[in-house]
């Protein structure tokens, strides 16, 4: 048995994923457990003062310069939406007419409505038009269009005039025969300002050019104008990885690294208990217990993994915590049946029977000769798991739905990134630490366990063996 | 065989009806008084006063018995209600129907690289076992499977599209979008690809290939990985087995032995996984679609998630599920009819 043992072990060491996997695992858990020193939590306005709650990115933020915004494409929009706003009430009408033109064009035929109704006189000719088209509304279905309009137009005028719009397509010409030429400076300006809200960015960008007269990168002009101030910046002295939303990256990686591994293990272990409590019950049982447990296993496994995480977030609230309940829930199934499939195997091995036959307590077979022949392919698919649930987790906060905001946790990070990495025109590596240094923890990390899986496996797994 | 057809298609109906039990236990743990903020005007939900929102509570039947109020939403489900979605501006199903289209065209498009690469690196590792392409592509394959799909999609944006300027996300340039949105387009399929070209829109077929490579490429990494792992292990099995040894005592050529002998065996378990891959790329363009900005069913649930709207969630859950179900009977079923050794166990 020693011997064994001791082979397994020589072979499992020198396996050279094995090694590289452990190695990188070392140097996590060692950034892990010396957080603290590594990126110390202290107030960087006042670093004397210690931050209470060290998982809370602190955020950097400098007196003369506004707070850096959490989306580009939203700080970008909002300083051209304010430019444009200055720009739009000392310019004369002739100037306004072919910024309404495109947006007319751009916006949804709903949005375009509201942007409409902002101005009361043109709301009462949309609601004339809209009562106008009852009889088509009724053959749809409605069953008393008029005092929906009615009711609908004071709050949410969107709603109906984007059913209105889908039913007839037409309406949405009717939006846009109305002449910018004829009307007021006064209801062009709100048409603007109401409308470009609705504008992705790019369209806003055309927008503004047009309103500006600019011929280029719009991004730039405004830059240079001193309209856009804050980048993400990247300074050697302090900020080794770079900075992203005011946010260190290197203390959100560090911390981070706790993040990863509370929710690997937690999940992992929780997930693993259920599974294998559900799995030994059926495998040793049998009959329609067996059955009633794995036709539920089968539902579980029936709503992707993905999907049901995101699902049951929603429902519980999100957060941390939230995220990990969600994905231990549906995270039981892959162990319940593999160790149901096990045991059902071991069940009719020759060693069992022959225990049997001595008179061996099922107790003491099953903790002597069960378990040992069962558990190590459920240790394998943990390991093999680990980096998938944090890669899960990740992609919930990615989507905004997992930690909240300014926890280190890397797919935060990557979330707060995203909207930097694309750059300005020109410049499409300006960002790229914000992507690459949490991007390559997130990969090590998964890569550290899958390696270590994948070694387990070679040395742990019976076909292999001998 | 019909046997196993049948007893399939028996527990279908019971796993989808488990399925609505789980989605409505879930949306239960809401409680009665965000469950009604599904219904009323968030607007006027905070104006109400506690008499008004017990009524309401009444109105709806939230304060009925947990069983009453499953079987009326079962009842909605199964006649096709699902609600009302907030983030669609529309009813839940025409929403979802409204963006099965773009999900498939993404999801169709992707499967050819997958599985054609895929498979065809899991041979070529096989085949050359421990040489060095051997070990290049496992070196490959490890990586590409520890690489979230979202940091390497977020790769391809930075490099293709804000560097290069080739891969643009979103679903359509402007322009495009202008020209397919116009009344002289004409949607037969309402798969863009398709469609442009029975318009004879050459330049629109390009423009939307362009924006489906990026999300494409991003899907493909990660499953590439995935199915060659397993066309290499199946392969390597086949290979020492004594049919093998045979075939090339009696001299055969390798390549016969190879193509004809081995692939044909290896790649029956490769069509199960292969089978259940093509479904879970339906639910793996959640990230892909939010990453590269494209209209679909995955950005829909996300943006329903992240909004709060509750109906829209529920039913794309319902969707992916039912998806996911169908497809694992259809595969099972094939998986049967291509291997007799399942028929008969």
């Amino acid at each position: 048995m020693r011997q064994e043992t001791k082979r397994t072990l020589r072979r499992f060491m020198r396996n050279p994923s094995s090694i590289i996997g452990i190695s990188i695992l070392v140097m996590f858990t060692l950034v892990a457990a010396f957080a603290p020193y590594i990126a110390p939590p202290i107030n960087p306005m006042d670093p004397s003062r210690k931050i209470s709650n060290p998982y809370i990115m602190p955020k950097i933020t400098w007196k003369a310069e506004p707070i850096p915004p959490s989306s580009r494409s939203d700080a970008i929009k909002s300083f051209i939406i304010k430019a444009m706003k200055k720009q739009i009430y000392k310019s004369k009408k002739e100037d306004l007419i072919p910024v309404v033109e495109h947006i007319l064009s751009r916006v949804e035929a709903g949005h375009l409505c509201e942007a409409y109704s902002k101005s009361y006189k043109i709301k009462s000719e949309v609601k004339k038009e809209l009562l106008k088209m009852i009889p088509k509304l009724k053959k749809s279905g409605l069953s008393d269009p008029k005092s929906l309009i009615n009711s609908y137009m004071s709050e949410d005028f969107v709603l109906v005039c984007s059913k209105a719009a889908e039913i007839d397509q037409n309406f949405a010409k009717f939006l846009k025969s109305f002449k910018p030429e004829n009307m007021s400076k006064g209801d062009l300006v709100k048409i603007i300002l109401n409308a470009s809200k609705y504008l992705s960015l790019k369209d806003l960008e055309v927008a503004a050019a047009k309103l500006f007269k600019i011929n280029g990168d719009v991004y730039k002009w405004f830059k240079d104008k001193g309209y856009i101030k804050r980048d993400p910046i990247r300074t050697i002295d302090y900020h080794p990885f770079g900075m992203i939303d005011g946010r260190d990256i290197m203390y959100g990686i560090v911390w981070g690294t706790r993040t990863a591994f509370r929710i690997g293990l937690i999940v992992t272990f929780f997930g693993t208990l259920i599974g294998l409590i559900v799995g030994s019950i059926a495998g040793y049982y049998g009959g329609w217990i067996d059955e009633l447990l794995m036709r539920i296993t089968d539902v579980f496994l029936s709503i992707p993994f993905l999907v049901a995480a995101i699902v049951l977030t929603t429902f519980l609230g999100t957060g941390l915590d939230k995220v990990m309940i969600a994905m231990i829930v549906f995270g039981w199934m892959g162990t319940a049946r593999l160790i149901r499939g096990n045991i059902l195997q071991v069940k009719e091995e020759q060693y069992i029977l022959a225990a049997k036959a001595l008179g061996v307590r099922d107790f003491l077979i099953i903790m002597r000769h069960v378990i040992p022949n069962t558990i190590f392919p459920v240790v394998i698919q943990a390991s093999m798991r680990m980096g998938s649930l944090v890669i899960t987790a990740a992609a919930l906060s990615f989507l905004g739905l997992g930690a909240p905001t300014g926890y280190a946790d890397w797919g935060s990070i990557l979330n707060y990134s995203r909207d930097w990495i694309l750059g300005a025109q020109g410049e499409a590596f300006k960002y790229w630490f914000a992507l690459t240094y949490p991007g390559i923890a997130m990969v090590l990390f998964v890569l550290a366990w899958n390696l270590l899986g994948d070694a387990l496996r070679d040395t742990f797994d019976p076909r292999l063996r001998g | 065989m019909t046997a196993y057809i049948i007893r399939r298609l028996l527990l279908l109906p019971l796993i989808l009806f488990g399925i609505t039990l789980i989605i409505f236990g879930m949306m239960q743990l809401l409680g009665p008084d965000k469950l009604l903020a599904a219904y009323v005007d968030p607007n006027t939900f905070d104006k109400l006063t506690e008499e008004e929102l017990e009524a309401l509570k009444e109105k709806y039947g939230l304060n009925d018995p947990m069983v009453v109020r499953y079987a009326k939403w079962l009842n909605g489900v199964l006649h096709g209600d699902l609600g009302w979605s907030v983030v669609g501006k529309m009813p839940v199903k025409d929403a979802l129907l409204q963006r099965i289209p773009y999900t498939a065209e993404l999801a169709i498009y992707a499967i050819f690289p997958v599985v054609g690469v895929g498979i065809w690196l899991g041979m070529i590792a096989a085949v050359h076992r421990d040489k060095f392409i051997d070990h290049a592509i496992r070196i490959f394959a490890v990586v590409g499977w520890s690489f979230p799909d979202f940091v390497f999609g977020l790769f391809v944006l930075m490099v293709f599209y804000s560097w290069l300027g080739w891969l643009p996300p979103g679903n359509l340039s402007l322009w495009a979008d202008e020209v397919v949105r116009s009344s002289q387009f004409h949607h037969y399929t309402h798969i863009l690809t398709i469609d442009s070209l029975l318009n004879g829109r050459l330049d629109i077929f390009w423009d939307d290939l362009r924006h489906l490579i990026g999300p494409i490429m991003t899907i493909s990494w990660l499953w590439w990985a995935y199915l060659l792992r397993i066309t290499r292990s199946s392969m390597l099995e086949v290979l020492n087995k004594e049919y093998i040894r045979t075939a090339r005592a009696k001299g055969l050529d390798e390549r016969v032995v190879i193509n004809k002998h081995a692939k044909r065996n290896a790649l029956i378990p490769v069509t199960t996984v292969g089978g259940a891959m093509v479904i879970n790329l339906f639910a793996g363009t959640v990230i892909v679609e939010v990453i590269f900005n494209r209209t679909g069913l995955g950005r829909f649930t996300a943006s329903a998630a992240t909004q709060l709207d509750y109906a829209a969630i529920m039913g794309s859950a319902l969707f992916y599920s039912t998806i996911l179900v169908l497809g694992n009977l259809v595969i099972d079923v094939l998986y049967a009819v291509i291997d007799p050794r399942i028929r008969l166990g």
